[in-house]
Order: C-alpha cells, then structure tokens, then sequence
C-alpha cells in the first residue's frame, strides 16, 4: 500500500504523542501501520519530522503561555487595591465635619425651640409648634428620655403623642441631609450605650447661654385716632401725611 | 438646595465596624491569592492579545474586577478557575474592540518584542518560527485557543483544565488534540522552511 495511505494515520499518532513502532495495535487499521511504519524508511523519515513539528509547537506554547510576568504587575494592582479601600473609607474622617455640620443645625434647632418655649406660654403658641416640626425630631425618636428639663419639656411641647408612645420608634426612616449619617450613627450609638442623652450633642456644642432666653415684652405705644382731613384735592403725595 | 437621604437609625457604628472588618478580612484573603494567582491571569490575558502592555492592563482590570466581586464567589477553592474566565473575556473583550490593535501591531512587529527563544537548538527556538506560532495560535478557535494555552500554562492537568473551564477531561483532551493538530497544518511548511535553511 503507498505511504501517502497511512499519511494522516501518522499526523493522528504524532499529534496524539505516540510512537507507532512501539503502541499497541487496538485495531486492524493501526495494525497495518505498524506493519507499513516498520518496513518503510520513508515513512519514519516523515514521522521523526511530524514529531519535531509536534515538539516544536509544544515548546513554542511553553515559551508564550509561561511569558514573564512584568514586574509592574502586582505593585500596580495592589496599588489600586488601597485606592479602592481608601475611597470606600473616605466618609470615616469627615467625621468631625459632620458632627460639627450637625451640631449647627440641632443648635439652630433647640434655639428655636427655647425661644418659642420662653415667648410662647399661650397656647396657640404650643399648637404652631406642633405644626413646624423640624427634620431633626429623630434626634429623640430613640426612645431614651432626656434628663434636663429644658429637653424634658422640648420633647413634651414638639413630639406628637403618638411617635413619643410608638413601641417602634427605634426604627422609623429618618429624613437628614446628605453625607451626615455617620455623625448621626455615633450620636444614636452613644444614646443606645447611654453614655449620651438626647441634648447631649448640641448642648455641648453650644455656644448659646443654657438658661431659657428672656424676651422683654414690646413696648408699644398707644395710638393715637384723628379724623381724616379733607383730602380732595390734594395729589397723592400727600396722603401719607394726611393719614398720619 | 440640601440634599436630603433617608436612613434607617436601625442600622449603627457597630453595623459599619462589622462591614469594614469584613472588608479587611477579603482583603487579605484576596492578597493571598493575588500573588499566587496574578501571574495566571496576565499570561491568559497575553496569550490572547499577544501584547505586554495590553496584557497586563487586561491582567489588572481582571484582578481588580475578580477583587471587587470576591465576596459574591461562594467556593473560594475554585478562584483560579473564576479567574481565568474572567481574564480570557476580558481579553477577548479588549481584542474585539480593535482599541490599540494598529499599535499593538506595529509594537509586535518590532524586532524587541518579538518572543524570546527557549533553546537554542531546538526549531521552535528560533524567533521566526516562534512569531508564525503566535500568529497561528492567534488564529485558532477561542475554545480551542484557551484549551492550548492552560495545558502549558504552569503544568495544569487536565482535570484541572477541565475544573477551570467547566467542562469535561474528554472535551479538554479532544479540543488539545485538535488544537495541535491545527497549529501542525499551519506550521508545517514553516517548520520545513526554517529546518531546509
């Protein structure tokens, strides 16, 4: 039979990585090629040479799949690993601010509050109250009651009875401004470990006076009714004055 | 205007500390990876593109994305193998798009970037049989192209392949087979041309 029969029979066996003189014969078309391969020079010529190809694309692969890896390679990934931690971390030491922005405004808050205790003993003073509460009534939402009187008695006039009986009020959604949860998250934490009360934040932040703010009543003097004058005829102008 | 959010009081310090300690513990557990495993992913990453350049930003946004997703990998034993895919489509990625592909071109024509030698005997040393290698792998099936590159890649077995690749040892073994017996047909008249010189 001429060799070009057994041609691919060869590629098989030497892509496979077996040598045909020497493997076993599993069936009749491989018994023949041993037969053939060990009778003809040519046909082992053209087999070392497919074994050679072989070898040679099995240590090209070596060389391109096991490429040295560029020194820069790790270094540069780890370096963007700590990029990524740190931004993920960044919010931790605004902290200061935060608590500071959030100071400031519960200041503005209690402030308020304390000026409309001190003024508003009527009441329909205590009833506009009720209808202006601020987006910081959560700062007493934790159910831990203040100690002071003055937060005693802020808690009384500005939390509707119903969120001050609420068995969940732990849990309630809270309105705040951007970027200050983690300020409000140390403050709500302090009052659950009781180490801080509900007025502890902004008193000691404060710079305002402890005590309630005193308002001296208006002073206003009486007013005094004349008839009008005569006014036709006169340009407009005048009116002002007529009228005073 | 001030931008409001809405944030559940539920959630504490404690609720932060537990996440960063978390995060502190992937961290570590993905460095012990990353040495052992970078390597991997940057020569996927260049038996695709054939570039270095391109292979190792390949082998970063890999490492990076495999980071990010670490938590979401249930069977932390089976991080080579979720490696390797994602640095293989993200190298196919990067290929298809043609970005750089004139420049990558241009580089790997350049004598300094061609592949360095094994031995100095062997027919497969030599540069220019090597550079036909690269170009006929570049040519093969994905499937099979991959196969190739992992069985000589840092001794994987075939089992180990076929973990990686999630498919079975005989598919591995027949897309072997026909891989090199595709780069024989390609090569030949190469390889005789380089060995009658």
């Amino acid at each position: 039979m001429p060799c070009e029969h057994y041609k691919d029979t060869l590629i098989e066996v030497a892509a496979n990585g077996l040598d045909p003189g020497n493997a076993l014969a599993p069936n009749a078309k491989m018994a023949a090629l041993r037969a053939h391969f060990e009778s003809c020079a040519s046909c082992r010529a053209a087999f070392a040479q497919e074994q050679a190809l072989f070898s040679s694309i099995d240590s090209g692969l070596q060389v391109t799949a096991n490429a040295d890896v560029p020194a820069s390679l790790l270094p540069r990934v780890r370096a963007q690993l700590n990029h990524l931690s740190a931004s993920r971390r960044s919010w931790v030491p605004a902290w200061a601010v935060l608590a500071a922005t959030a100071a400031l405004i519960l200041t503005v808050v209690v402030a308020r509050g304390r000026r409309q205790d001190a003024s508003g003993q009527a009441p329909q003073s205590s009833a506009l109250a009720h209808a202006d509460l601020p987006a910081e009534i959560p700062a007493v939402a934790t159910g831990a009651p203040p100690q002071t009187n003055s937060g005693q008695r802020m808690n009384k006039h500005r939390l509707p009875a119903k969120i001050q009986a609420s068995a969940s009020i732990e849990h309630l959604p809270v309105l705040l401004p951007a970027g200050q949860k983690a300020a409000f998250d140390v403050w709500l934490d302090g009052l659950r470990r009781g180490k801080m009360q509900a007025n502890d934040l902004f008193s000691q932040n404060s710079d305002l006076p402890q005590q309630d703010l005193q308002i001296s009543p208006l002073d206003v003097s009486p007013i005094e009714v004349k008839p009008l004058a005569d006014v036709s005829g006169e340009s407009p102008s005048h009116g002002g004055e007529a009228r005073r | 205007m001030q931008e409001l959010v809405l944030v559940q009081p539920g959630r504490t310090v404690e609720d932060e500390l537990v996440r960063e300690t978390a995060q502190a513990g992937t961290r570590r557990e993905f460095e012990e990876r990353l040495a052992e495993c970078g390597p991997l992913a940057y020569r996927v990453a260049r038996g695709v593109l054939r570039n270095t350049a391109d292979a190792e930003d390949v082998a970063q946004e890999a490492l990076l994305r495999a980071y990010r997703r670490f938590d979401r990998l249930r069977d932390r034993n089976r991080f080579r193998a979720w490696l390797v895919r994602i640095a293989f489509r993200l190298a196919l990625d990067r290929l298809r798009s043609g970005k750089r592909r004139e420049h990558r071109d241009t580089l790997w024509s350049q004598p300094e970037h061609q592949p360095r030698a094994a031995t100095a005997e062997d027919l497969a040393v030599s540069n220019e049989f090597q550079a036909h290698l690269e170009t006929a792998l570049a040519e093969l099936p994905e499937k099979l192209r991959l196969v190739l590159l992992l069985a000589a890649m840092e001794g994987h077995t075939i089992d180990e392949i076929a973990a990686m690749i999630g498919v079975s040892a005989g598919t591995v073994k027949s897309r072997i087979f026909y891989a090199r017996k595709q780069l024989a047909e390609k090569l030949r008249c190469h390889a005789n041309t380089i060995k009658t010189r």
